[in-house]
């Protein structure tokens, strides 16, 4: 999966991040509604998502990139 | 130019305003997670946290959890041949005693800055202090936050510190680790049902970074002998995560994430997941969830090693494998149903969460024997908002 993949998925990421943030209005606090709604908010309750990241930290061999922050044992 | 782009930053961070809603609520959170996987290793986890408001521009949150943790492999006692580290201690995760117990201590403090270089963010420090028999933890974490742009942009500038002891009750010795993390998220609004992030993470782990359980046997003539592990003791590890979050209609929403980690031990390994979340009713909310995961080995991982070697591993987290995990979400908030005494509190949210967890190796498990772990994962939490 090095190398060449490596590049692929990143720069994949990079350019749907740059195009999708491209095509992006500015929208004003009367819009927000949707956005404010639970099933919209990342991480909407960072306790369980830590947990959740505990438990995968200990079953496979990689951190970070997800927003979640785990830690605090010996099983990383 | 240079000068046109400090101009449009300054004009960005002026821009950005929070205020106190910004800030997280009042809250008592109660939860009791559980683990149970076909190595024979079982886990509960129950959790309390108390956030409270002290100010418009202050709130400190305190967490309390404890692990309760049975697993089949820490109950081996293992003498280590080539190491002059074993010891014939009774105690501890080497004994036939191995439920171990681990208890967190957090406090953490969110601030509005109202003044100075860094008006208009949030400041957030949280401690940490981790226990348990064999292993002890202490972790600084920082989070600046800045909404930008009417809010439709948030950067976040994290940093976290750990000092980490390892003493386990088979060996003589202790040792250290040192973990830096580093990272980087910007969350962009796309339109008003379209959500963005994209996470940057570094992380610097220095020291004991092995697992003083797990042991590696190599045939040597006409006898096993047994070693400790020994990895390499300092690993840079990289991530760069992307989420999206789409609003289906009026009562949906499609959550989409992709993460890639490449680290200086050789893993790599991809990340996909997909969440569906509906209401079914005002009041209660369906999750769904599919996640896979897929990574290379280490470069010093091998299925059999013939001879001692600088660095040795059993650990499967290093092996080359594949993993799924399935979600099932149910949340219900309270107020909507009047005639059931306890749902009738709209300041109350319940949510029970249900992971099933299958991963795959290339190599079997060094204690187990199994190349496929089953686990289920159950969480229950009442969040009362007050």
């Amino acid at each position: 999966m090095a190398g060449t993949v490596k590049k692929f998925v990143i720069g994949l990421m990079l350019m749907v991040s740059v195009l999708t943030a491209a095509g992006c209005a500015m929208v004003q606090p009367w819009q927000r509604g949707d956005l404010a709604d639970p099933i919209m908010i990342f991480d909407e309750n960072p306790i369980e998502a830590g947990i959740n990241e505990h438990y995968l930290d200990y079953r496979e061999g990689s951190v970070g990139g997800t927003g979640a922050q785990s830690g605090g044992c010996g099983c990383g | 130019m240079v000068k046109r782009l400090l101009a449009i930053c300054c004009l960005l961070l002026a821009s950005g305003s929070v205020s106190a809603q910004d800030l997280p609520d009042n809250e008592l959170q109660v939860a009791i997670n559980s683990y149970f996987d076909n190595f024979n290793v079982k886990i509960v986890y129950p959790t309390i946290s108390l956030t409270r408001r002290f100010s418009d521009s202050s709130t400190v949150n305190v967490r309390y959890l404890v692990d309760v943790i049975s697993a089949a492999s820490m109950r081996s006692h293992f003498n280590v041949d080539g190491v002059t580290s074993a010891t014939e201690q009774e105690d501890g995760g080497g004994d036939d005693r191995p439920d171990e117990v681990r208890h967190e201590f957090g406090l953490g403090v969110n601030e509005l800055l109202a003044g100075g270089l860094l008006k208009g963010g949030i400041f957030s420090l949280n401690a940490l202090y981790s226990r348990e028999h064999d292993y002890s933890s202490f972790t600084v974490a920082s989070l600046l936050t800045y909404l930008l742009a009417k809010k439709n942009t948030t950067l976040q500038f994290g940093f976290v510190r750990s000092w980490d002891r390892v003493f386990p009750q088979i060996r003589t010795w202790t040792r250290k680790k040192d973990v830096y993390t580093y990272s980087f998220n910007v969350t962009q609004t796309l339109s008003p049902i379209f959500i963005m992030q994209v996470i940057l993470s570094y992380n610097d782990s220095r020291g004991y970074l092995a697992d003083p359980y797990q042991v590696v046997r190599i045939i040597e003539g006409d006898r096993v002998a047994t070693y400790e592990t020994s990895h390499p003791d300092r690993r840079i590890r990289k991530a760069l995560g992307l989420r999206l979050n789409y609003k289906v209609g009026a009562r949906a929403a499609l959550n989409f994430g992709v993460r890639y980690y490449w680290d200086s031990w050789d893993v790599n390994s991809l990340t996909t997941h997909i969440k569906y979340q509906q209401y079914l009713h005002p009041a209660i909310i369906l999750g769904l969830g599919l996640r896979n995961y897929i990574q290379d080995r280490a470069y010093f991982f091998k299925a059999q090693y013939r001879r001692p070697e600088l660095y040795m591993t059993v650990d499967t987290k290093l092996d080359e494998l594949y993993s799924n995990n399935y979600q099932l979400k149910l949340s219900i908030h309270g107020g909507y149903f009047k005639n059931i005494p306890f749902f009738r509190d709209e300041k109350l949210q319940l949510n029970f969460i249900l992971n099933f967890y299958h991963r795959h190796s290339a190599t079997p498990d060094w204690h187990s024997r199994l190349k496929n772990l089953y686990a289920y994962m159950m969480s229950f939490n009442i969040r009362y908002h007050f």
